[in-house]
């Protein structure tokens, strides 16, 4: 039997070969089932209390996702019942939700989907409650500045900032380079990534044993939470302005010199124009990024040492990485089902990254990367806002209600 | 017409509404099936065949006048790509700085076509079959009867929520907010809305639990043990452990590794 069809298609070809992100698809496919399986499996052991919480939250779910979508703004908001669930009675239970409410908006009348075919986003709404009941019990939406129990939340944030040193440190020496051809590379890339793993998990077990382990009413929490805020704000906006006006950052291709190639389809409209001058070189680059980052973090540092503001960090940093999870699991299903569009207000997002020369999948994931993170961060915030309104005895009622108690 | 509460369900009496749901369901999961495997000419074929069965239920006109419900996202695909494909070389049209390219027109409209395919098989389903009918054949092979429980229950609340909105929203008018106008003010009428809404929902969980479990909602009629053996999540990662060993001996035996 011939099986010279089974490779991975290049770009641009379409006989004789499997799609790449079709593969990726049924990846995301296959998770979804996965989740919903064991959530389903799951379900024996949830109590009444949960059972009554996951309706509600469908329900808000669909509620607040219809309104939205009538205003016509660039954000979903039709996680919140996801996430209020997965908070209150763990990540799989949010999923269920998640996945559950994304089916039956499929199947009811109610405005604000395209119909039947928004069911294949099922996987991204479960994932999402995955993550909301892991941010849970890592103590993020806890309701004062200075509860214990976020010290597992710092103790994370980190230990992925070691990992990112080690990482830059790396690629500053060793370099990171992989070929398809080269097994050696191969398994030194997989090892170096291991290693990198198994350094940011030992430096957040460690941290959080030691520095990171406060006792209740401690002083240091608000100041460790406005330092982090300040020094995420600052990587942040660096890292940022180092990926666009570096010497071999983006601006740096734009160069003019192949107009109907690299530069994309734009390339003829720049008029072949010469951008690579806009990437700045080094020192001075390396300067104007850090003084413009060093800016807005003390800006954030000032807006974080006001009230209760700190306790945003975490809710916040736990919507944005829910947010990119969520964009990385819905692009290959918009770039492969719906050809990357998704006939929401975001589609003149795509069109704009697709005249930039990013493919289906790439234009499909920097729209996710555009609304996405901002849809899960202000969902995040309603939840934290919703919980600290709610009486004791409505939270303690669920399995995981504690970890929405301060001390 | 259909409510929130019945969905898209159009009553008759056809060959379509007497199947059985989960017959229609796993139809439906083929036609999905096939329309992304088999080549694009298979599409029309496949839409004829569902043009067919819908004529045979009487619901021809009401599917292809739903297709409106879609028709921004098939636009938006077919568009989107015919003009900003970027491996697209073979240029029909140009206005300016876009063009039309036979690569970008196929590839949008085969997309447009799968996707509208895909609708109407699945609006086909809903228009044939109710969703306490799908429920309940579930149910009877063996899904989870709270999980149904969850899920009606979920669909007959979105009205009510709904209905609830629009009561909230007469009362906060009724003391003084303000609701048409710019955007700012619309969205600043968004706050005393929504959070009504969604606290008195999440309270009203608390009296909804009390009442079921006064009902024995999910008393289960297992028998409890004297004895508790106990298994703390160690034992289950151990366990996970000693299966991935028995597959690992197997393969090294098959695989004749040290022989």
């Amino acid at each position: 039997m011939k099986l010279d069809w089974l490779t991975i298609c290049a770009e641009g070809q379409t006989e004789n070969c499997v799609s790449g992100y079709g593969l990726v698809y049924l990846g995301a496919l296959l998770v979804g089932v996965v989740i919903l399986a064991v959530a389903a499996y799951r379900t024996r052991d949830l109590s009444t209390a949960t059972i009554s919480l996951m309706i509600v939250g469908i329900a808000i779910n669909i509620a607040v996702g219809a309104t939205t979508t009538a205003l016509r703004l660039p954000i979903y908001l039709d996680s919140i019942g996801t996430v209020l669930v997965g908070v209150l009675a763990g990540p799989w239970a949010g999923a269920l939700t998640g996945i559950l409410a994304n089916l039956i908006w499929a199947f009811l009348p109610v405005p604000g989907g395209a119909g039947p075919v928004i069911a294949f986003f099922a996987p991204v709404a479960g994932v999402i409650g995955l993550m909301a009941g892991f941010w849970a019990g890592r103590g993020v939406f806890r309701l004062s500045a200075d509860d214990s129990r976020v010290g597992g939340f710092v103790a994370l944030a980190f230990g992925v900032a070691i990992a990112a040193v080690a990482s830059i440190a790396v690629q500053q020496t060793i370099g990171f380079s992989f070929s398809f051809d080269d097994l050696d590379s191969q398994v030194r890339f997989v090892t170096i990534g291991l290693a990198l793993v198994a350094i940011g998990v030992v430096a957040a077990w460690a941290s959080a044993r030691t520095v990171f382990a406060y006792r209740p009413g401690d002083a240091r929490i608000r100041r460790d939470l406005t330092i982090a805020t300040a020094v995420a704000a600052f990587a942040l906006v660096f890292a940022v302005l180092r990926l666009l006006f570096a010497p071999n950052g983006y601006f740096s291709t734009i160069d003019g010199s192949d107009p109907d190639g690299a530069d994309g389809p734009l390339g003829p409209l720049f008029g072949g124009a010469d951008l690579s001058g806009l990437a700045i070189d080094d020192p001075l680059g390396l300067l104007g990024a850090g003084i413009v980052a060093l800016l807005v973090g003390a800006g954030a540092w000032w807006w974080a040492t006001r009230g209760e503001n700190a306790r945003l960090f975490p809710v916040w940093i736990g919507g944005l990485t829910t947010g990119l999870v969520a964009a990385a699991i819905s692009a290959p299903i918009a770039a492969y089902v719906f050809g990357g569009v998704t006939g929401a207000g975001t589609d003149l997002l795509v069109a704009l990254y697709r005249t930039l020369g990013l493919n289906v999948l790439q234009s499909a994931f920097a729209q996710g990367l555009t609304s996405d993170p901002l849809d899960k961060t202000i969902s995040y915030t309603v939840v934290f806002l919703i919980l600290g309104a709610l009486p004791l005895t409505v939270r303690t009622m669920f399995s995981r209600g504690e970890t929405t108690v301060a001390d | 017409m259909s409510s929130t509460a019945t969905g898209y369900y159009r009553a008759g009496a056809s060959w379509l509404h007497r199947r059985n749901p989960t017959t229609k369901l796993l139809a439906l999961f083929w036609i999905i099936l096939a329309t992304f495997l088999l080549p694009p000419a298979s599409l029309v074929v496949i839409a004829a065949a569902i043009g067919a069965a819908a004529a045979t239920a009487s619901l021809l006109r009401p599917l292809l006048r739903s297709l409106r419900i879609p028709l921004v996202l098939l636009a938006s695909i077919v568009v989107v790509n015919a003009l900003f494909f970027p491996e697209g070389r073979d240029v029909l049209f140009a206005f300016g700085p876009v063009a039309v390219t036979r690569e970008g027109l196929t590839f949008g409209l085969v997309s447009a076509g799968r996707i509208g395919i895909i609708f109407l098989a699945s609006l086909l389903f809903l228009f044939t079959t109710l969703a306490d009918d799908l429920l309940e054949a579930l149910v009877a092979r063996g899904v989870s009867s709270r999980l149904a429980f969850v899920v009606l229950s979920a669909v007959q609340m979105v009205p009510r929520l709904q209905a609830r909105a629009y009561a909230i929203l007469d009362a906060q008018q009724a003391r003084g907010l303000p609701i048409a106008g710019s955007l700012r003010t619309r969205v600043r009428a968004l706050v005393p809305l929504i959070g009504p809404i969604l606290l008195g929902s999440l309270i009203d969980v608390r009296e909804r639990t009390l009442a079921l479990e006064a009902r024995s909602f999910g008393a289960r009629p297992r028998r409890t043990a004297y004895r508790i053996v106990a298994d703390p999540p160690v034992d289950r990662w151990l366990r996970v452990g000693v299966i991935v060993g028995l597959v690992a001996v197997v393969a090294v035996a098959v695989g004749g590794v040290g022989r």
